[in-house]
């Protein structure tokens, strides 16, 4: 009797649906998805979904890429569906790209579009793609393995270990969205004939471009939120002729704010060690302190003019306004006020410190042994 | 029986508040006295464990039912334990239904959710159904299994790169704001493991717990401050306010960039459903006993068939609440028993101690 | 003794009329007449013809045969409760000497050989198993446990086979409770022929036990001397070469007795791998389908795509693709327990490259299922007590019943459902899965 009943109960299980079943072999991959204006007003979503080949061995970058506009992301995605055989699966999406023209204006939507969907990872990276993210997205190096593999290669230090990228997880979007007292910041992606390069950083304001920082201020915001480790620093001479190249190894920074007397001073402590890597003259072990002293200088240069140009833009990409709702009491709304009229008015110092472990692997000696 | 499955009642307790209700109020109150309540929830909650394990120790090998029917009036208990019983099936009840809809919305949205809760409930019942002792034993060896990885995860999470501090420390700017009571007695819900002694002290002679209180404490400290930081930090403090389920999105974010799995949520999710289900089962079980010693026995075939009449209203229960309460409704339910928790636990340390009394004076 | 010789004689040629190889031999000499019954398929007759022939023909008196005869070993008198039929089949022979009725067991069985262990091997331990004979039994276990408190309890099982059994344990540790249900569910048993120990080990365990064993059976001496003085119960038949270890948990049918013969450590890490396979073997099946079925973001990217493209040419669903692999495995399995020793390394050149090679080339396989199949298989072999191997092999298609249901949730909530129904088990009494076990033998 007791069996019979089992048998029942567990049959009907049976019985009451499909239950989500379908092979791996009916799913089409999206690898990467790009997001860019399109003529009046209408978003065109581009997406890459990987090919998989029955070349188990040497893998493949087959892929193919459909687009299409619409008003809404979410009909886009639904007509592109309907142009496919198999089904979309957004479990892999590592990279979604938003084209340049369309991040001059507002796009607080559309990451509402990407926060809401469960099934797109939060640990996919975002980007600013030049001129547009078709481009990008159709972009094929040589030596992919998989669609779209050395975009995913080039961020958050998985591949190449770079301080010129910036790498930001969508979650990291999402919150600096939401924050208040931080700004988000996005890495742009430029396309070159076949390839890309990644080496400079859109800042937003409320989700609207605002700045774009060239390279080498890139390098510097990297070590000042302390996301670089392999950097070299270029040390000249007064003529503008290169002199040595300084590559650190350990880079440490952290700030203060101290509002207690105004105008506001917000003050870093950049600690780098490191030694050198090129040098375009002999350099002596003796002057190891002037070198570090050229090194500090310049390190302060480019940090004070960075943040300098930060504060004229109105921008906080590093959490000024954050630190100070994190050390003072009261209601929120009433902090960011106050932190606004502070920011403006506010005098940056940075402290460098620098460690020359040795002058390279080389020792510059005077002279052959006789 | 060895003192250590109090500990791992406890434990067991301690954990599935990481995900369940815990979170979703100490958030919604990120700003309005939840920092207070972390704190104060340990002198309570240590308190009254200290307590009521002392009190209960003066009946060795007795439990609940038994203790009331020797010293107590024939209502009382009727009433007590009927309380007590629904108590327990709310707090299953409620862990259930809030992780059918996790598991449909997070691993399987094809999937009806009459499907995942039969499954779990088959399981459940059949878990509820065992003797006291095995419970116990299949509970221990279930947060045996699954307490590396989830210490593991928790680790992994402290350490992430991605957590902004300053948003923490946001957060505790606002250690000034008094709490309510709804926030303190969902604060102290994570010491609440113990109370499922009501039924498994018929195995034990003896249940204090002594200095091994100070541990307690500070694994209740640490569980509650995790609840609180890690998704502030990870999603910021205004931000975290927007997901349902704030631990979830939490481990969504985190990355394994060399292990086997990328992604740790599903990992995250598997070891959760594992513990859930313990934790309903336990529930369930010490609900059902309790409900049992109340009930008439109804026999058929010489076995005794209450506690599966009983189980049976649980399950449809379950089943009624997974396909009519929705996550609102489900989020004030789950508040109004939080709160009718703290004071049921202090009169029922009350009633211990003047029952031990009464047994004290007769047998003068 | 109220049995009168032709009592007997009559009862012995009815009930053994249709045996020809029973004897009845009459030895005369200087007046004294001696009267041997016995049945020669069973009788060591050397034996017979050393200490009772030669020495009634060299004895002058019949009084000092009659001593002589008192007094060899072995030999009493026919008491009441002597079934005399029974004496004979057992390999006693019945000697009729005045008014004396005596019995002197000469059994010759002939099946004594003691063969190295086949199904249970160490790497270091010891080498031999049990034989097929209760006395050479007793002989390997009582070297092997020199202990005045080794208790051994006779019994008789099976209505109409009569298989001595025996029970061994060491009464200062045994578990009484144990003892007093064992004797109550080998009391209960009615079943005309039991024939090895497997069989009745099946009929005194419980009905819940329907899947997993709770009895460990073993042919190893050295693992009975072990559990013997840990208080285990031993039960020993005739006729079959292994014994029952009974209360038995979880952990015995996953200890192997090398973990006492190596070093820690590596002890240690054997019981790991062995978990590891348990786990293999249970959960990869189920997993595979569960994963690359209902969601195939778990994996990385990279392993997504190659799974997706070596499925390429499979026409059918990935859990018929399972289930197809892993019966063939189960059939191969199954086939070499009976292949012929001729046909044998055909067979595994048949299941290796056919099964293996030839299938993926015809695209009926995908390359990873063949990994899976293989992986599942060995690992299933890691399990040192055969009766749970098998058990675990009947419950990886459960599983796999799950995940083909209801996904990744299934496997979740079937691995519970285990835990749970392993935990609900009862050894005699004992608790099946525990975590600290000694502890709970101690209570």
């Amino acid at each position: 009797m007791k069996r019979v009943l089992l048998l029942l109960v567990l049959c009907s299980i049976f019985f009451l649906s499909s239950c989500g079943y379908k092979d791996i072999d009916r799913r089409y991959f999206v690898v990467s998805i790009g997001v860019d204006k399109g003529r009046d007003d209408l978003y065109d979503i581009s997406l890459k979904l990987a090919v998989p080949s029955g070349e188990v061995k040497t893998g493949s970058d087959e892929s193919k890429i459909i687009t299409e506009s619409a008003e809404t992301i979410s009909e886009a995605v639904r007509i592109i569906k309907s142009k496919t055989d198999k089904e979309l699966d957004f479990g892999h999406s590592k990279m979604i790209i938003f084209g340049e023209q369309l991040i001059k204006e507002d796009i607080d939507n559309i990451v509402d579009w990407f926060s809401r969907r469960r099934d797109i990872q939060e640990i996919a990276w975002t980007a600013i793609g030049r001129p547009n993210a078709l481009k990008i997205l159709e972009a094929e190096p040589v030596g992919e393995r998989l669609p779209s593999n050395s975009l995913f290669l080039s961020f958050g230090n998985v591949g190449t270990e770079t301080p010129y990228i910036s790498s930001v997880y969508l979650f990291e979007l999402i919150k600096l969205r939401a924050e208040r007292g931080i700004d988000p910041i996005l890495p742009i992606i430029e396309a070159e004939e076949k390839d890309y390069s990644i080496n400079e950083v859109g800042v937003f304001s409320n989700l609207r471009h605002v700045l774009t920082i060239n390279d080498e201020q890139t390098k510097y915001f990297n070590i000042i939120t302390n996301d670089a480790t392999k950097t070299e620093i270029k040390a000249e001479k007064e003529n503008e002729t290169p002199y040595f190249i300084f590559s650190t190894d350990r880079v440490q920074s952290s700030y203060r704010i101290d509002t207690e007397n105004t105008p506001a001073k917000i003050v870093f402590n950049i600690k780098i060690s490191g030694v050198v890597e090129e040098a375009f003259d002999v350099l002596d072990d003796e002057k190891k302190t002037e070198y570090e002293k050229i090194i500090e200088d310049e390190v302060k240069d480019h940090t004070e003019r960075l943040l300098r140009l930060f504060q004229k833009e109105k921008v906080d990409p590093i959490g000024f306004g954050l630190r100070y709702r994190a050390s003072h009491i009261g209601k929120e709304k009433t902090k960011i006020g106050e932190w606004d009229s502070i920011y403006q008015s506010a005098n940056f110092k940075v402290n460098a410190n620098i460690q020359m472990k040795n002058v390279g692997t080389i020792q510059d000696q005077d002279g052959y042994p006789e | 029986m060895s003192k250590r499955f109090i500990y791992v009642m406890l434990i067991l307790n301690m954990l599935t508040n990481i995900v369940a209700f815990v979170p979703m109020v100490l958030i919604e109150n990120r700003g309005a006295g939840s920092v207070q309540a972390i704190f104060l929830a340990v002198p309570i909650g240590m308190l009254i464990i200290y307590f009521y394990t002392k009190y209960m120790s003066g009946f060795p090998n007795l439990g609940l039912p038994e203790i009331l029917e020797r010293y107590t009036p024939k209502w009382f208990r009727f009433c007590f334990l009927f309380f007590h019983g629904v108590l327990w099936l709310i707090a299953g009840l409620v862990t259930l239904i809030t992780f059918t809809h996790i598991s449909k919305q997070y691993i399987n949205p094809d999937i009806e959710e009459l499907v995942i809760v039969l499954l779990f409930l088959l399981i459940i019942v059949f878990g509820a159904l065992m003797q006291s002792r095995n419970v116990l034993y299949a509970i221990e060896i279930i947060l045996l299994l699954n307490l590396p990885f989830i210490a593991f995860i928790i680790f992994k999470s402290y350490t992430n790169q991605e957590l902004i501090w300053d948003s923490v420390r946001v957060a505790f700017t606002y250690y000034q704001e008094i709490p309510n009571f709804e926030i303190v007695s969902t604060a102290t819900f994570v010491y609440t493991g113990y109370a499922n002694i009501v039924i498994f002290n018929r195995y034990f002679k003896d249940v204090k717990v002594g200095y091994s209180i100070i541990i307690i404490g500070s694994l209740g400290l640490f569980t509650l401050l995790t609840t609180f930081i890690i998704p502030i930090g990870i999603h910021g403090f205004d931000g975290v306010g927007f997901y349902t389920f704030p631990w979830i999105a939490t481990t969504e974010a985190l990355r394994i960039e060399l292990g086997f799995i990328e992604r740790i949520s599903f990992l995250f999710l598997g070891l959760y459903i594992n513990i859930s289900i313990a934790s309903v089962t336990l529930h369930w079980h010490v609900g059902m006993e309790q409900l049992k010693a109340i009930f008439p026995k109804f026999k058929r075939k010489k076995k005794n068939i209450t506690p599966i009449i009983i189980l049976g209203v649980f399950a449809l229960l379950g089943i009624i609440g997974v396909l009519f309460i929705d996550e609102e409704m489900l989020g004030n339910i789950a508040k109004v028993w939080m709160v009718i928790l703290l004071p049921a636990q202090l009169i029922g340390i009350v009633i211990l101690k003047v029952i031990l009394k009464r047994r004290d004076k007769l047998s003068k | 003794m109220n049995r009168s010789k032709e009592e007997i004689t009559d009862l012995i040629k009815n009930e053994l009329h249709g045996s020809p190889d029973l004897v009845n031999q009459m030895l005369e000499a200087n007046g004294t007449v001696c009267e041997l019954w016995y049945i020669s398929s069973v009788c060591d007759s050397e034996k017979i013809h050393k200490d009772l022939y030669v020495p009634f023909f060299e004895e002058r008196d019949k009084k000092e045969y009659e001593d002589y005869l008192l007094s060899l070993s072995s030999i009493r008198q026919i008491e009441d409760g002597d079934h005399p039929v029974e004496l004979l089949l057992r390999g006693s022979v019945l000697i009729f000497l005045n008014h004396f009725i005596l019995t002197l067991e000469v059994k010759n069985y002939l099946n004594k050989t003691i063969p190295d262990t086949t199904i249970e091997t160490t790497i270091q331990g010891p080498q031999t198993g049990l034989s097929e004979d209760l006395e050479t039994n007793l002989n390997i276990i009582r070297h092997r446990y020199h202990q005045s408190s080794l208790t051994i309890e006779d019994r008789k099982i099976g209505n109409k086979s009569q298989m001595g059994l025996k029970l061994l344990y060491d009464a200062k540790e045994v578990d009484l409770e144990v003892l007093k249900e064992l004797h109550q569910r080998l009391g209960k048993i009615d079943k005309d022929v039991i024939q090895s120990v497997s069989q009745l080990s099946r009929m005194i365990t419980r009905h819940r036990s329907f899947l997993f064993p709770t009895i460990v059976i073993t042919e190893r001496p050295d693992r009975i001397a072990y559990n013997l003085s840990k208080g285990k119960i031993i039960v020993i038949m005739e006729g079959t070469r292994f014994a029952l270890i009974l209360p038995s948990v979880f952990y015995d049918f996953m200890s192997s007795m090398d973990d006492l013969y190596l070093p820690s450590w590596i002890a240690k890490f054997l019981v790991i791998l062995r978990y590891m396979g348990l786990g293999t073997a249970l959960l990869l099946p189920a997993m595979y389908v569960g994963i690359t079925a209902f969601n195939p973001e778990f994996f990385r990217v990279q392993l997504a795509l190659s799974i997706a493209g070596s499925r390429m040419s499979v026409p059918y669903p990935a859990y018929i693709e399972v289930l197809f692999m892993l019966i063939m495995m189960e059939l191969l399995t199954e086939a070499s327990i009976r292949l012929p020793k001729a046909i044998g390394p055909t067979a595994t050149t048949v299941g290796g490259l056919i099964l293996g090679q030839a299938a993926t080339e015809a695209g009926l396989v995908s390359n990873i299922m063949i990994i899976i199949v293989s992986a599942v298989a060995i690992s299933n072999f890691v399990i040192p007590i055969n009766e749970m191997s098998f058990a675990m092999r009947v419950t990886k298609y459960l599983l796999l019943l799950l995940a083909t249901f209801t996904g990744l949730i299934g496997v979740i909530v079937g691995l519970v459902g285990i835990i749970y129904y392993l935990v609900s088990l009862n050894s005699f009494g004992k608790p099946y899965l525990a975590f600290f076990i000694d502890e709970q033998f101690k209570e």
